[in-house]
């Protein structure tokens, strides 16, 4: 079932970037990567995605400063971005939450088919 | 033929050169007391003489053969030759005599006359011949002229010499023995004379040897006529007055009379005053006339004595003495007088007294009587008023003392009057001193507030002292004591007090012996009272005693010395206390020190935020030295990075009670950014104000670095585990999922391995993680107002799986209402995960658990418990350690980390909880656990 919505997905690690971008695509969502910050930033900006995956830990631009960079646009302000992340530190999470992101997910403790539950029930696509 | 000029013959030419030898008797005649005309003769005579001689060759031509002739020049030869000698022996004679060799008074006065003769004689014999031979020989020419003139020549040289001769010679010798036979005769009447004369008449030769001494010289000289004569005067001359009698004897060898008085020595060598006269007689004798005059010296030299005493007393009379006469014209005055009336004694003298003694009464100022009309009236001595000036001429006033007495003469009739006056003015002015002295400590001895007594001590026979005498008490004595004055003046010490012995004889006596004074106190028996008595000597045998009343005093000392006993006591706690204090300082000391010297900064400052004292780590942490903050408000001198965080700090001070801690950032001098974690504590007195604040700060900048390091490396250690974990469960999620395809049995199985495995890796590494945060004490507590409820409920459900797989039942026993609990939820769903977890795999089928969840005054209690197979007593105390399992359920379940009770125990305790539990073996196990409410913070 196709759903309308732009999906962009920044992680460095690309294993999981593959198998994220292959299960949102089985969902129905149109799935863009990003390997690291500065691209993420460059594909959001240029393709304003509905929803915004980021992982934290990544090089040239970590999660938390392409949060930021997002939220300065006048767009990328109001696109509900969903952290998901190994680090699960308060400090990095308070950073995260100033940025205004919908969710904090750490990876480990949850299930890729909760993931996509989360970025449904955010989109309002209660499926 | 001899006369003639014209022939030049030795006969013409001789008398020419005979007159010089006579020309120089001429001269000489004084000397040898010849007369001019004695001279003349002489020389006439002698001349006639030798004209004879001359003329007879002239007759002898016709008279007298040539033999005679011969003769006749033998003869001329003879005469000139003797003439020659004669003039010799009178230039000899002359000489002589002009030494005082030859005395005049030489007896053999013929040889003079002879000596007269001849030289007169010679002379103008000579000129006579020169004349006439040359004159009539000029004019005469008739031969027989000439020998008429010659007979005539010789008749008038004979009778000329005859004549000369009578008159000079023969008439001389005559008058001479005439006057010697007078001179004897005289001379005897003289010798009587002298002989009888009551003065001493001696004669002395020119060398001062005596030659007669009459008997009333001997007898003022003490030695016999024999023994005087041949001896020199210079045995009556004292040794000292010798050279006088050279000078004397030299002087009446010029022919001087002298007059003086001398001492003169007699033979008994007592000294005798003579006044004597003498004067030279004859030609080589002195006579000398000596009168006693010892006694009248003797008197003159009293009289001398006397006066000059008197002189010298008068003058040496420091009074002035002046003296008049009885109409007051004055006398005399000494130089005593002089300086008094400051004039000199010329000024005074024969003025009349008024004129210069100007007197005045010192009190009336008037005028004082004339002290000579008084003394002449009265006619006895006067004294003048005591108070009497004396006014000088130059208007000085001097204070006199004077009397003035009459002076009478031989029949005690007046003959003056003299005055005795003494300058007193200083003595008046000294007076006056002592009188105004002695009226002023009259006024003391009257007025004084004490008692005073003078006293004289009185002594027995053998001086030792037994009493004293009261000469004289003040008016307070009379008061004090209570007597008149009169009843005790010249009393004694036993009448007056009516004692034994005298009072305190004997500290009088050594206070007069020592000549100091003492005080004491006493109680004086008779009176019934205190004193205070000073006794001071005024001499040797006389003291005065001061005294007061002190018996009032003495009760006041009693009072005040219990008050010193009770001061000391005071005194001794006080210092007990002061010693406490000393302890206390030394112990303050130690502390100062301490945190002088401690790695924190601490500072204290006043309630208004001004520093009063910063201790050394200041200045190593804020990089500013202890001057520049001393004195200075505490968030101002220093500043921050952070803009609001000093005035954040200052709201914590400005009258805050509450102590305060937490981190600020701050920049040190050098601009560096350090963390300090900031402890702020106030200090309040008793009644609760604040008297300062001690803010004590630590450098936690590197601290905090490497926690941050250990947090960044748990961090990145746990991501960098956590993220292939990840893929291995997503991807096999991915894999077991429907869509992705059909799997057999044995291929779902083996992926249900995995996963199982790979959950036990994500467990341990989250495990471990928690258990590195605990270790490495990164973990942060962020407590918020949690649903514990909905906690539970979460974990229960997460664990469904399995408590459905052992048929566990998990009841749960909450409050109806959802609890709001402030804590942290992450730490306490772990606990919560853990210890269910726990009571699950550890019960065995069909077991149950019973979880409770309670609040009882602010604490959350927890109770979890099983029917599972509990924990063996042995492993009680084990089952919180790191790894741990016990070994009853090791056998049963192989999985576990061992590590759940040990994380949830250091969760508990890190939210300042408790867990306890009981446990019996295959029975059950119940933990407890009680959590306190935690403050809301991030």
């Amino acid at each position: 079932m196709k759903i309308n919505k732009k999906i962009l997905i920044v992680e460095d690690d690309s294993a999981l970037l593959d198998l994220l971008g292959e299960k949102f695509t089985s969902e129905g969502f149109d799935v863009l990567k990003a390997q690291h910050g500065a691209i993420g930033l460059e594909i959001a900006l240029r393709e304003h995605p509905d929803l915004i995956l980021l992982d934290i830990v990544m090089p040239v631009m970590d999660g938390i400063t392409l949060s930021a960079k997002i939220r300065e646009d006048s767009w990328g302000r109001t696109v509900p971005i969903l952290i998901l992340t190994n680090l699960s530190d308060t400090e990095t999470m308070s950073k995260a939450l100033q940025n205004n992101v919908f969710d904090f997910l750490v990876k480990s403790d949850w299930k890729i088919a909760e993931v996509v539950a989360r970025v449904r029930s955010k989109l309002s696509l209660n499926l | 033929m001899m006369c003639y000029p014209q022939l030049p013959d030795k006969k013409t030419q001789k008398p020419p050169a005979n007159t010089i030898p006579f020309l120089t008797l001429f001269f000489y005649r004084k000397k040898i007391r010849l007369s001019a005309k004695k001279s003349f003769a002489l020389f006439f005579i002698f001349f006639s003489v030798l004209l004879f001689v001359y003329s007879l060759p002239a007759y002898a031509e016709e008279i007298i053969s040539a033999d005679i002739l011969e003769i006749d020049i033998f003869l001329q030869t003879i005469l000139e030759v003797g003439i020659l000698v004669i003039f010799a022996y009178f230039i000899y004679f002359g000489r002589k005599w002009n030494k005082g060799e030859i005395s005049i008074l030489d007896n053999d006065s013929i040889k003079r006359a002879v000596a007269h003769v001849v030289g007169i004689y010679g002379f103008f014999g000579s000129v006579w011949i020169f004349l006439s031979d040359t004159i009539l020989g000029w004019v005469v020419q008739n031969q027989t002229v000439l020998i008429q003139i010659a007979i005539l020549k010789g008749s008038l040289f004979i009778i000329t010499t005859a004549t000369l001769l009578y008159f000079l010679f023969y008439r001389n010798l005559y008058r001479y023995r005439k006057s010697e036979l007078a001179l004897k005769d005289s001379e005897k009447r003289y010798r009587n004379m002298i002989e009888i004369a009551p003065d001493a008449i001696f004669t002395l030769n020119h060398e001062g040897i005596f030659q007669t001494i009459n008997p009333a010289g001997c007898r003022l000289l003490g030695y016999t006529k024999k023994e005087l004569e041949g001896s020199s005067i210079e045995i009556t001359y004292a040794t000292e007055e010798v050279s006088n009698m050279r000078e004397r004897l030299k002087q009446l060898a010029q022919n001087k009379t002298l007059r003086f008085e001398r001492q003169m020595v007699r033979k008994d060598g007592v000294h005798i005053f003579v006044d004597v006269v003498t004067s030279p007689i004859g030609e080589s004798s002195y006579q000398a006339f000596a009168r006693d005059i010892t006694e009248q010296k003797t008197n003159e030299r009293n009289i001398i004595e006397s006066r000059e005493n008197l002189s010298v007393t008068l003058n040496s009379i420091g009074d002035a003495v002046i003296v008049t006469d009885t109409t007051g014209i004055i006398t005399r005055i000494n130089n005593a007088a002089e300086r008094l009336l400051d004039l000199s004694y010329n000024d005074t003298v024969g003025k009349p007294l008024n004129s210069i003694f100007n007197i005045i009464n010192n009190e009336t100022g008037m005028p004082a009587e004339n002290p000579v009309e008084q003394v002449v009236k009265s006619g006895k001595t006067v004294d003048l008023a005591n108070h009497t000036a004396l006014i000088l001429h130059n208007g000085t006033v001097r204070q006199i003392a004077d009397s003035a007495s009459p002076i009478h003469g031989k029949n005690n009739e007046l003959t003056g009057v003299v005055i005795v006056c003494r300058d007193v003015t200083e003595t008046y002015a000294k007076d006056k001193v002592i009188r105004e002295s002695e009226l002023r400590f009259h006024a003391l001895f009257m007025e004084m507030n004490e008692g005073c007594a003078l006293h004289t001590i009185i002594y027995d026979d053998k001086k030792i002292p037994v009493n004293y005498r009261i000469l004289d008490v003040n008016p307070q004595y009379e008061s004090i004591i209570g007597v008149n004055r009169n009843d005790v003046i010249s009393k004694t010490a036993t009448e007056v007090y009516k004692t034994a012995v005298a009072p305190f004889l004997s500290e009088c006596i050594v206070a007069c012996n020592s000549k100091k004074s003492f005080s004491f106190e006493t109680f004086f028996l008779p009176l019934e009272k205190y004193f205070h008595i000073s006794i001071a000597p005024l001499g040797l045998d006389s003291f005065a005693t001061i005294f007061f009343d002190i018996t009032d005093q003495k009760r006041n000392e009693a009072k005040i010395k219990m008050q010193d006993e009770r001061m000391t006591e005071n005194i001794k706690e006080l210092q007990i206390e002061q010693e406490k204090l000393i302890r206390l300082t030394i112990d303050l000391d130690k502390f100062k020190k301490a945190v002088e010297n401690v790695s924190e900064q601490v500072v204290i400052c006043n309630p208004a935020g001004k520093i009063i004292y910063c201790n050394k780590a200041t200045e190593t942490i804020t990089g500013h030295s202890q001057d520049e903050f001393l004195e200075k408000h505490i968030f101002t001198v220093r500043s921050s990075p952070d803009k609001n965080q000093l005035a954040q700090l200052l709201s914590h001070i400005e009258g805050s009670k509450e102590h305060w801690t937490g981190d600020a950032r701050f920049l040190r001098k050098n601009g560096e950014i350090y963390i300090a974690d900031i402890s702020i504590s106030p200090i309040s007195d008793a009644n609760g104000t604040v008297l300062f604040y001690v803010i004590v700060e630590r450098d936690i900048t590197k601290a905090r670095e490497v926690e941050r390091a250990k947090t960044e490396f748990v961090f990145l250690a746990s991501h960098q585990l956590k993220a292939p974990l990840t893929i291995i469960s997503w991807y096999l999620e991915t894999l077991t999922s429907e869509n992705f395809g059909e799997l057999d049995e044995k291929h779902r199985k083996y992926f249900d391995e995995i996963n199982t495995a790979n959950n036990r890796m994500k467990k341990l590494v989250g495990d471990l993680l928690n258990v590195a945060r605990i270790d490495m004490d990164t973990l942060g507590l962020h407590n918020k107002k949690t649903n514990v409820n909905e906690i539970y409920c979460s974990v229960v459900k997460e664990i469904e799986p399995l408590t459905a797989k052992k048929e566990i039942t998990i009841t749960a026993k909450c409050p109806a209402e959802s609890l709001d609990f402030i804590l942290d939820p992450d730490l306490f769903r772990i606990i919560i995960q853990n210890l269910i977890m726990n009571a699950v795999k550890y019960t065995p089928q069909k077991g149950s658990v019973v979880f409770s969840l309670t609040c009882k005054d602010d604490t959350l209690l927890v109770d979890i418990t099983d029917t599972g197979y509990g924990i063996p007593a042995k492993d009680v105390n084990h089952i919180f350690s790191k790894f741990f399992r016990a070994d009853n359920i090791r056998l049963i379940e192989a999985e576990g980390t061992g590590l759940g009770l040990y994380i949830a125990k250091s969760f508990i305790e890190k939210m300042k909880g408790s867990i306890t539990f009981e446990s019996k073996e295959n029975v059950g196990t119940s933990f407890h656990v009680a959590i306190p409410a935690a403050q809301e913070k991030n």
